[in-house]
């Protein structure tokens, strides 16, 4: 039926399958440490040992710890989702009364005080995520200014809880009735919770949740897409950022003894963003590098105090110009580059089987006999403002069926997408995909329904890598519950492993394995097309939407990626309908193509019909 | 490649911490401290001065104490050197360099010297903290001298009662800090904020017993200004609170305070703000027609009030707890002439650099009692030994005994006439 | 009535302060996308160079205003240069951090200067000290500052001029096909470091303006055009951000509320109002009480 070869059975070279994609990759397996905790925990241990020598400077140590959990939380919130916030120290003020009010009414010590800060300034978090849902970046800014300003105002006004304006003192610092003297044992209290912490966020990072937040920090629609919650998600980085930053403030009033409202303001939240800023927001190392230099810069500086402050800024001019990812990032550029002199590093190089992959153990889960897809488009319509973008276009895909959308620029074509998969709302109409009604669904229940899709500007995510992607598009197929997450449960790890095996094997088949581990953004145009692909692939759609996929690709290549996808598609019984200006392409690759011109469908056949058809070769193909 | 950052991280992080224990402690302690009492190193409490346990009385043996050598005796000092409050720091640290400068030039006390070191704390209980445990486990003073604001120092005082450290004279006015079980080492000559309105309250109805008295509050939300209220409440009767007006402590402008407070009719204002902030309100106050008597608060009572507010100033009155910076009592021009030959300006001249100074005069008159042999317990004895100490007019007669560390309990007011403050009785 | 009146001038005279620098930070986010967290110490800068020029170099008062103007103005332009420039395709956060470091750096310097100590902003004839009493009718009473009326006439002035530069002249166009589509803009010839540089020391001449205006009202301490500058970061936002009268409305609106509230509110409640209202305007018009939402997103 077509010219491209998409039947992997019939492949001339037969398969003694070469070992699973993740191998030859040389991709770790993920396990419950890394070597990252194994070195995070040597220097915890380290600062454990050392801190008695350093016991005059005990009460600096303690800021540098409470600062480091600060950044830890903002880290979820900031680093990794993306939200600014202007008022995250307001949680910080939310452990450390509660931390004084639980001391004092109740009794007991930080076993009552860390759960209750937690779970409060949890909840109090989750509330102030909800803004999130309606504004973004600039207005984020000023709607979570206006609730720490706000907060600090209700703090001084509820004296029951805060003592006004006077504040309230913390309450000996104890553990099941055991009290613990000032000094280093304050510290080494500390960093108990610290390692704590970093442990939950680092789990975090590297599970299903940190995957999703970073998705949706930098690109929303596409994490849409992919069918993860994102609303849901903003208010839960919210959430626990703020959970953990209110255990900080439990440390925090017992570290300076009395909690007072008016340190809980605005000036507080700049200062807890700036220093997880200049240790370099995208690590949790970031956090520490951060909280050792603002709290250590003052007792370097202790003979020349007035220059404190010129320093501080300076420092943040200069870091600013030349290293904007802090002084994490500093570092790992001056490595990586001491490292390249040394040696060189190599670019992995792999044999690329067309088809191999799919057979796979660990994609047989894909196979699918049904014929699935069967997308039935009922009278849909468009307008912006007068204009008709989709005028009342009604179709039928197939199951399993390869189809094409054709048409001038302008003809409607991504607006139709855009109103099937839920990104654009629709006038009238209903879609159907498999006798499931999608009207009124948001977009990620839609992915969740089946529908995967690619995009015209790929709205990949720039600082994620390639194996990412994929592993974002396999994150429906995670058994694992966010808490389970957290603490690394055996079968978090264990569905880990089994999404990145599928997640190399999916790269595998896409030609994409030997990239791996490249950031997208550092990726020529041509692979950045393949990794869309790739990650709505993982999803396993019933239907797959391909948006102009060979745009902009030379004609090899393009006829390369369709091959893939055909292949994919044959193997799992999905259905594909693509967006193509290469009218031969199309023609090559659909078992049936739709025209459309000006909103409206003008044809709708297999490649001859169509080609044939006057009204097509007047609007669109020309002679 | 991760796991090489992250080991190149943790030794470049040991590293600097080790520099930090080599600069921190060898650079900055003078040698003379060096025989000062040794800390005990057990890890978990904090540095303690092993003089308290001796008896104090004269001996042969003196036990070392702290910060205390034959030749000098060493003093700490966290003051707002940046940031809001920087002009108080800056002022209140001129009058103590200048008082112990003046100290060592006749001689020191008892043949030692008074070293005095400060450090800046931006009016932040985060670095207060910090730079009490450089002074008391690091520099190892014998007390704490001066400081600024209230919030800064309840945060640092548990500090220093833990270390058996004296916290001296700071500008602070909150309620808790003069409670001798709580902190028996904390010795000031300043009154709070609530007995200083409550004191106001009941001085009110005796001044113009003939009126009927409608008072509005003007007060900014901090640790202060709700025990400002409540001193004023707690008054006696004879005087009607009518308004209370908060602001924010940067606030734009005041006219909507000063408006409400108009209509409401009040015949008295008190405001509890600082000289830049007062300034504006008699500003503002004129801009709307305010006629009401104006009373400012400790803070407001400096000579930049007047040089801010000009002829405004005229008739406003001060309630404050020592005499005004220009008051013609012999304590004062003392006082005047110390400073200005010391090169201070006329704008320094204030609450904040009187506090301090006052508080100098009786830290070298306690030094001086607490004999050769000088101990904390035996400073401690001193102070409660003072009794009606003359300061030349600056404040009454100061008594300290050991239920009250504070000498001073009197308000003192004042009024701009002809451009300058003087003292009414 | 009285009462009510009076509120509402001294309310428009906070929100002139609002809306002035809320001129300023609009007039750099349009153009150049940035958020200048420096905009409140550069304000007060020219307020310091201003006293310095009449108080200790004895200059004429208005030489002194202008001289500062125009070093603030310069003085801008060389930090956009240096260190706002090379950042411009760094990112949105990238340049935020920058300003906030010039802010610390600057305030430092400043402090350094010029002390901590308050100073008297005098203004020629006595202007801030001179009230006059409106006996009209229903408005018996009404007192005027004179200071006050210069600051509303001059904050109209620099509307209007602002207003004719961007949308009458060629310079204003360049700008404005700038805040529109950079891209575009950058094709069409329009060199992005001109209009970058201008709109910049546009902003600070306004910025300091407003501070040499309003160091009278709240004298030269340091600082003390802080907070205006966080109003005006909500004047801004309530504008939509792109919108400059949307920006000068929310201003005056803010300065409006933070009035009537002192008065009518409890007390409780007087300073958190207006952020509410704020805040809750910003929920229902998530993008500003002025722009459009924009009808779809290009996917």
């Amino acid at each position: 039926m077509t010219a491209i070869d998409t039947n992997p059975a019939d492949s001339p070279r037969s398969f003694p399958v070469q070992g699973s994609a993740l191998d030859r990759a040389g991709i770790k397996v993920p396990a419950f440490l890394k070597i990252n905790h194994i070195l995070g925990l040597g220097f915890f241990i380290g600062v454990w040992l050392i801190a008695p020598a350093f016991k005059q400077f005990s009460q600096v140590m303690n800021l540098s710890i409470i600062y480091a959990i600060i950044g830890a939380s903002l880290i979820i919130v900031f680093g990794l989702a993306g939200q600014l916030t202007l008022g995250h120290t307001i949680f910080v003020a939310c452990g450390a009364f509660l931390s004084a009010n639980v001391t004092e009414r109740l009794g007991g010590g930080l076993e009552t005080e860390i759960p209750i800060a937690f779970a409060i300034a949890f909840l109090l978090g989750l509330i102030v995520g909800l803004p999130s849902l309606r504004v973004d970046e600039l207005y984020l800014a000023l709607a979570t200014f206006a609730i720490a300003f706000v907060g600090v105002q209700i703090l001084f006004e509820w004296e029951s809880f805060t003592a006004g304006g006077t504040g309230k003192a913390s309450g000996t610092l104890q553990f099941f009735g055991y009290e613990f003297s000032r000094g280093v044992t304050v510290v080494k209290i500390g960093l108990v919770v610290l390692v704590f912490v970093f442990w939950i966020v680092s789990n975090l990072i590297d599970g299903r949740t940190g995957r999703a937040f970073q998705a949706l920090s930098t690109s929303e629609t596409a994490a849409k897409s992919v069918g993860l919650p994102v609303a849901w998600l903003k208010i839960l980085a919210f959430g626990l950022g703020g959970g953990i930053a209110g255990t900080a403030g439990v440390l925090y009033i017992h570290a300076i003894r009395r909690a007072i409202p008016e340190n809980f303001g605005v000036n507080f939240s700049i200062i807890v963003i700036l220093t997880l800023i200049i240790g370099g927001s995208h690590r949790l190392a970031g956090a520490v590098i951060g909280a050792i230099f603002a709290r250590w810069l003052p007792e370097f500086v202790r003979g020349i105090q007035e220059y404190e402050g010129i320093i501080y800024g300076g420092v943040l001019i200069v870091l600013t110009l030349f290293s904007p990812t802090g002084l994490v990032g500093l570092f790992e550029n001056s490595f990586k580059w001491i490292k390249n002199k040394i040696r060189p590093a190599e670019p992995l190089l792999l044999e690329h089987i067309p088809g191999q992959a799919l057979h796979s153990e660990h994609l047989a889960y894909l196979a699918g006999d049904v014929a699935r897809g069967h997308l039935v488009v009922e009278n849909a319509t468009v307008t912006f403002g007068g204009v008709y973008a989709v005028n009342n276009v009604s179709f039928d895909i197939e199951p399993g069926v390869v189809t094409g959308l054709i048409g001038s620029n302008g003809a409607g074509k991504t607006t139709c997408f855009n109103a099937i998969t839920g990104h654009v709302a629709i006038d009238a109409g209903a879609f159907k995909l498999d006798d499931n009604d999608l009207s009124g669904m948001p977009i990620h229940q839609r992915s969740l329904a089946g529908m995967g899709r690619t995009f015209q500007n790929l709205n990949l995510h720039g600082n994620m890598t390639v194996l990412d992607h994929a592993l974002l598009g396999l994150d429906r197929e995670l058994k694992y519950s966010r808490l389970s997450e957290i603490f690394r449960m055996p079968w978090v790890i264990a569905e880990e492993r089994k999404s990145h095996y599928r997640a190399a094997e999916l790269l595998d088949h896409m030609g994409l394995l030997e990239n791996w581990n490249d950031k997208v953004e550092d990726l020529p145009y041509g692979l950045q097309k393949r990794v869309d692909v790739v990650r709505s692939m993982a999803t396993n759609p019933s239907i797959l939407l391909l948006d102009e996929p060979a745009a902009g690709l030379p004609t090899a290549e393009a006829t390369e990626m369709m091959q893939h996808v055909r292949q994919f598609a044959d193997f799992t019984g999905a259905a594909v309908l693509i967006i193509e200006h290469n009218v031969e392409l199309v023609a090559d690759v659909c078992d049936r193509i739709l025209v459309m011109n000006a909103g409206e469908l003008l044809a709708d056949g297999n490649a001859e019909t169509v080609m044939s058809d006057e009204r097509v070769i007047a609007a669109y193909l020309g002679t | 490649m991760r796991s090489t950052i992250f080991r190149l991280l943790a030794a470049l992080v040991a590293l600097s911490m080790l520099a930090v224990a080599c600069g921190g402690s060898e650079g900055d302690s003078e040698s003379d401290t060096s025989s000062a009492a040794s800390s005990d190193t057990s890890s978990d409490t904090s540095s303690d001065t092993s003089s308290d346990a001796e008896p104090a009385d004269a001996g042969d043996e003196c036990p070392e104490t702290r910060g205390v050598t034959d030749t000098s005796i060493k003093f700490g000092s966290s003051m707002p050197l940046t940031g809001n409050l920087a002009a108080l720091g800056a002022d209140a640290t001129f009058a103590i360099e200048m008082t112990a400068e003046r100290i060592n030039d006749g001689g020191g006390v008892n043949g030692r010297m008074i070293e005095v070191i400060t450090q800046d704390d931006e009016y932040n209980a985060e670095k207060t903290t910090a730079n009490s445990q450089f002074f008391i486990e690091r520099e190892e003073v014998f007390a704490i001298w001066g400081s600024i604001g209230s919030a800064p120092l309840v945060s640092a005082i548990p500090l220093h009662d833990e270390s058996d450290t004296l916290t001296l004279f700071p500008w602070a006015q909150d309620l808790s800090l003069y409670d001798v079980d709580a902190h028996p080492l904390f010795f000031s000559v300043n009154p709070s904020a609530y007995a200083q309105t409550l004191a106001l309250s009941n001085l009110l109805p005796d001044r113009f017993p003939d009126e009927d008295l409608k008072v509005g509050l003007l007060t900014i939300n901090s640790v202060d200004g709700q025990q400002t209220v409540d001193g004023f409440k707690d008054g006696a009767g004879g005087v009607t609170l009518i308004s209370e007006q908060t602001w924010e402590p940067d606030a734009t402008t005041v006219l909507p305070q000063v408006i409400a407070l108009n209509d409401a009719g009040v015949t008295d204002v008190y405001v509890g703000t600082g000289d830049a902030l007062f300034a504006q309100f008699l500003q503002e106050a004129d801009q709307i027609g305010l006629e009401a008597r104006v009373w400012g608060s400790t803070g407001t009572v400096t000579s930049n009030t007047i040089e801010l507010a000009g002829d405004l100033a005229e008739g406003a009155y001060g309630v404050t707890v020592n005499a005004s910076a220009t008051a013609p009592v012999p304590g004062i021009q003392r006082y005047r002439e110390e400073m200005l030959a010391a090169g201070a300006e006329e704008a320094q001249l204030g609450t904040a650099s009187l506090l301090a100074y006052t508080g100098g005069l009786v830290l070298e008159e306690a030094l001086e009692q607490a004999g050769p042999c000088l101990t904390v317990q035996s400073f401690v004895d001193a102070m409660h030994g003072i009794e009606n100490f003359d300061t030349g007019g600056i404040m009454p007669p100061l008594t300290f005994t050991e239920d009250n560390h504070l000498g001073n309990n009197g308000i003192v007011i004042v009024q701009v006439v002809d451009g300058e403050y003087v003292g009414i009785d | 009535m009285t009462t009510v009146l009076q509120l509402m001038w001294s309310g428009l005279i906070s929100g002139f302060a609002y809306a002035l620098i809320g001129l300023a930070l609009v007039l750099v986010y349009k153009t150049a996308r940035i958020l200048n967290f420096a905009a409140g110490t550069m304000a007060g800068f020219g307020g310091f160079l201003s006293y310095w020029f009449f108080s200790e170099k004895g200059l004429p008062w208005g030489v002194a205003v202008l001289l500062s103007l125009i070093l603030s103005g310069l003085g801008t332009a060389v930090i956009e240069r240096l260190t706002i420039r090379p950042l411009i395709d760094k990112g949105f956060l990238a340049i935020v951090v920058m300003t906030l470091g010039i802010e610390v750096f600057l305030a430092n310097i400043s402090l350094e200067w010029w002390g901590g100590t308050a100073k008297n902003f005098a203004v020629p004839f006595d202007l801030n000290r001179t009230n006059w009493t409106i006996n009209l009718g229903p408005i018996d009473g009404l007192r005027i500052n004179a200071w006050h009326v210069v600051i509303g006439v001059i904050t109209f002035a620099i509307l209007a001029i602002v207003g004719y530069i961007i949308n009458r002249t060629e310079l204003g166009l360049a700008m404005r096909a700038f805040a529109e589509d950079q891209d575009a803009a950058k094709l069409m010839g329009i060199k992005e470091s001109t209009v970058s540089q201008v709109t910049w020391v546009m902003s600070a001449v306004v910025g300091s303006l407003t501070g040499i205006l309003f160091a009278p009202v709240l004298f030269l301490q340091q600082d003390y055009m802080n907070i205006i500058f966080i109003k005006g970061f909500v004047a801004a936002i309530l504008g939509g951000f792109t919108s400059l009268s949307g920006g000068v409305f929310g201003g005056l609106l803010l300065g409006e509320l933070e009035a009537f509230a002192v008065k009518y509110a409890p007390s409780e409640v007087a300073a958190a109002l207006p952020i509410v209202i704020v805040f809750a305007i910003l929920l229902l018009r998530p993008r500003g009480l002025f722009t459009r939402a924009k009808s779809h997103e290009r996917v």
